[in-house]
């Protein structure tokens, strides 16, 4: 009986040792998995305070979101950021987390600590240690200024009993400098970016404001002109100063709709052919009973340098066609199709079913300033080739590049 | 994260700014009931760091519901978030498809948590029909520093006497508010209290079902408590407890604080065949709270052992803890799939997170995983867990306890 008692407390001995053996293993291996996750902790720290580099984040919530990476990274309880003030000689807090009301609370030292300092309850504090201490009101702290930038991090947690706020020692120095000094970076590049930012607003302010003026002046250009027509008796007059002013509305209406588009250096073709064409009927008193429109252009965008040009060739081929193609109210119809291949050429074909043109009339030859510039500004301006057909009527078959591929502002 | 009807919508903050954090969550939830649905009540949710009544302010106003029940929280937990920084603000917002529940408040816990566990029991009794489950949540810090808390045993022993037989399903959690165990509170549908315990009495027709992850292993024989009041426990085996324990961790000299006795160390007692092959379901595990070198004693985070409890030292084992969560969740997800769960609902000992654990991955992101990409998910980590557990709910240390929540057609 005795022996199997004797072997039971063997047995009983020998499991309670082993037991703890396995206790003291699982106890080291926390440990170890608890110092590699604070080694981790440093490489998480430092991606995420490279994330507030995404534009989303705003320049005046960095802050902010920098002390919360820290807290929560590091388990922290309280985190703040300084600005060294020069008149005061002091570190004055911009930005609090972790304390009480900490968004309304200010810290102010002046105690001039070093570039870096820590302190836990197991060291001999000297007086700058004691001064930070009282400030923030505990005794687990790190201090890290970058006194070029003029900023300072300061870390602390009121107790170091626990596992997750072990006491902050001379090591930790790295991982403070590396976390301030990438925010440093960051806010930087962020205040940098507001900067450009709000320039860049300014000057669409200033763009959008420009061409609306452009605009305006040409609308009272236009009504100098019409002023002047209604003054003359003579209609070749009238004529030539309803031309005037319909070749100004055609480059107005750029205008206008670029103060209307979103990115003030391109307009939508479709919505601009639209318009100028419905204009130039009614300018001619022409009803689309009689003429009719058929329109087929594609929706693309294009800059400034081509919709000018472009709107000038159009004026000159609708206004020819509502003036010579339809003598004694004939009625027809004109057909405009525009529209893009390949990545660059822009495609004009204008037709009309009209009287055609009087036999051996040669474009080119003509006194006619319409005409003229409209060869002047496809060859050479756009530096692209028209070609004219007569055959039941007119047409004319237009092609050239797009010219925002030959952007002006150098890259 | 869509349900099909839209029974529950879940919002998550981590603002460091209380107003914000509310307003962000509050956002999340009404972005998610469109179509005229409105909320009837609310989980809340709330990081130690917030102003819980400028959460709960804002909250009410932003959902247009008074009903927001929850508590103070070490971390929350929702299908796509995870943290435990104290900043965290996760909320369960449940459309009328759920009827407001009967909410019960009983304060008092600080006068003695028996009395108060007898008055709640009382009401439940007259509230609850056969049956019924009801979301408990209690606080469960009665001062600090250091840390005293309020006893989950002597309360949920007073519910059951209040109850006087009628069967309940009781889930639920002693609230804190941060891993130092400095404060906690409840909401209880009406305002933020200090030492008391609600109960929420969900409608009939919702059924729940509840696994309880583990994660501890036995590391000693059998030894038996001779002297043991309350949470303080004396004596194992006749001799000092903390020498017991001191030893079995290696040590010369019996430590000053508690922490680095309770890293690695509970108190487990084994119900059912002490003989029989290990199940971790079989074992209450009790944590350390504090340890006091003058009279050689340890103090527990509950006081259910008594003078002649046999219990083992139990080692708290992260592996075995990832598997329980991965195959437990796995088998409880797999039985009632067909059911259509609507809600999953996970108290999370706050000691599993793995700032606390160790763990190589958090614990809880594996309930993410398997569930709360599949139906909505809230959780957070509480100080003691709460749920049925051989026999009777009772106040659990380090689990994770995750419930699923389905509706009974018929009765609905």
């Amino acid at each position: 009986m005795s022996d199997i008692i004797r072997e039971r407390d063997f047995y009983k001995r020998t499991c309670d040792e082993m037991g703890a053996r396995c206790l003291q293993f699982q106890e080291e291996q926390t440990r170890v998995r608890q110092e590699a996750r604070r080694s981790r902790m440093i490489a998480t720290l430092i991606r995420e305070v490279y994330q507030l580099a995404d534009h989303k984040v705003a320049f005046d919530e960095i802050e902010e979101r920098f002390l919360y990476i820290i807290l929560e990274t590091l388990s922290a309880d309280r985190a703040a950021l300084f600005r060294h003030d020069q008149e005061k000689d002091s570190w004055v807090s911009s930005h609090l987390l972790g304390c009480e009301n900490s968004h309304r609370t200010k810290l102010d030292i002046d105690c001039h600590p070093p570039d870096f300092v820590f302190f836990n309850s197991s060291i001999k504090p000297d007086s700058v240690q004691k001064c930070l201490c009282n400030k923030v009101g505990c005794t687990n702290l790190l201090w890290i200024s970058n006194p070029d930038s003029g900023r300072a991090l300061l870390i602390c947690n009121e107790r170091e009993d626990r596992h997750l706020h072990r006491p902050f020692e001379a090591a930790d120095r790295e991982m403070g400098e590396g976390a301030l000094n990438v925010f440093i970076e960051i806010a930087e590049r962020k205040k940098a970016e507001e900067q450009l930012k709000t320039s860049l607003k300014e000057k669409e302010v200033l763009l959008k404001e420009l061409y609306h003026r452009t605009k305006n002046n040409m609308q009272v250009i236009r009504s100098m002109l019409a002023l002047q027509a209604n003054a003359s008796t003579n209609e070749e007059v009238k004529r030539i100063f309803r031309d005037t002013e319909n070749r100004i509305y055609a480059m107005s209406l750029v205008h206008q709709k670029l103060y209307q588009s979103k990115s003030l250096s391109s307009i939508n073709i479709h919505d601009y052919v639209c318009e100028l064409a419905d204009l130039l009927l009614k300018s001619y008193h022409i009803t689309k009973a009689r003429v009719s429109l058929h329109l087929d252009v594609e929706s693309f965008q294009v800059s400034i340098d081509t919709a000018i040009p472009c709107g000038l060739i159009l004026n000159e081929l609708l206004s020819n066609a509502l003036k010579h193609a339809f003598p004694d109210n004939r009625e027809g119809e004109i057909c405009i199709c525009m529209y893009k291949k390949g990545q660059h050429m822009i495609h004009l074909d204008f037709s009309d079913n009209g009287v055609g043109l009087p036999e051996g009339f040669e474009c080119l030859k003509q006194k006619s300033l319409g005409i003229r510039s409209m060869y002047a500004i496809i060859e050479h301006q756009l530096q692209g080739s028209i070609t004219c057909e007569v055959q039941n009527g007119v047409a004319f078959y237009i092609q050239f590049e797009d010219q925002e591929q030959y952007s002006r502002i150098s890259k | 994260m869509k349900n099909s009807e839209q029974i529950v919508a879940i919002g998550s903050s981590r603002q460091p700014d209380s107003e914000k954090a509310a307003k962000e969550a509050a956002e999340s939830i009404l972005t998610q009931f469109t179509h005229g649905k409105s909320i009837s009540w609310t989980l809340v949710f709330c990081g130690g760091r917030h102003d819980p009544q400028v959460v709960i302010r804002n909250l009410s106003s932003r959902l247009n519901t008074d009903c927001l029940i929850g508590g103070a929280a070490i971390g929350t937990i929702t299908g796509d978030f995870l943290g435990s920084s104290g900043y965290e603000l996760s909320i369960a917002a449940f459309s009328d498809v759920i009827p407001q529940p009967a909410v019960i408040s009983v304060d008092g816990l600080e006068s003695g948590e028996m009395e108060a566990g007898v008055t709640m029991g009382a009401r439940l009794r007259e509230t609850a029909h056969e049956g019924d489950t009801v979301l408990l949540f209690y606080d469960s810090i009665r001062s600090s520093p250091p840390p005293v808390l309020h006893i989950g045993s002597y309360l949920m022993e007073g519910i059951y006497r209040g109850l006087q037989g009628k069967s309940l399903k009781l889930i639920g959690a002693g609230t804190a508010g941060d891993l130092q165990l400095s404060g906690s509170y409840i909401f209880d549908g009406i305002e933020q209290k200090k030492h008391a315990v609600v109960a929420i009495v969900l409608p009939s027709f919702i059924e729940s079902h509840t696994t309880i992850m583990h994660g501890c292993v036995p590391v000693s024989s059998f030894m038996e408590i001779t002297k043991i009041d309350g949470s303080e426990l004396y004596a194992l085996d006749g001799r000092p407890a903390l020498d017991v324990l001191t030893e079995m961790l290696g040590n010369k000299q019996a430590p000053s604080v508690t922490d680095h006795l309770s890293l690695s160390l509970t108190i487990g007692e084994k119900h059912g065949d002490p003989f029989g092959p290990y199940d971790e379901s079989a074992y209450v595990n009790r944590l350390i709270l504090a340890s006091n070198p003058e009279n050689g004693s340890v103090i527990l985070f509950e006081a259910d052992f008594h003078v002649g409890s046999r219990i083992q030292i139990m080692s708290r084992d992260n592996r075995l803890m990832l598997e329980s969560v991965q195959k437990r969740t796995r088998q409880l997800w797999e039985s009632i799939q067909d059911l259509d769960p609507f809600f999953a609902f996970y108290i999370d000992c706050a000691g599993r997170c793995n700032a606390f654990s160790g763990s190589e991955i958090e614990e809880a992101g594996l309930v993410q995983e398997s569930v709360g990409k599949k139906i909505p998910l809230l959780g957070f980590y509480s100080g003691v867990e709460i749920a049925p557990c051989l026999g009777r709910s009772r106040p659990l240390d380090w689990t994770g306890v995750l419930t699923l929540f389905t509706r009974n057609k018929e009765l609905s």
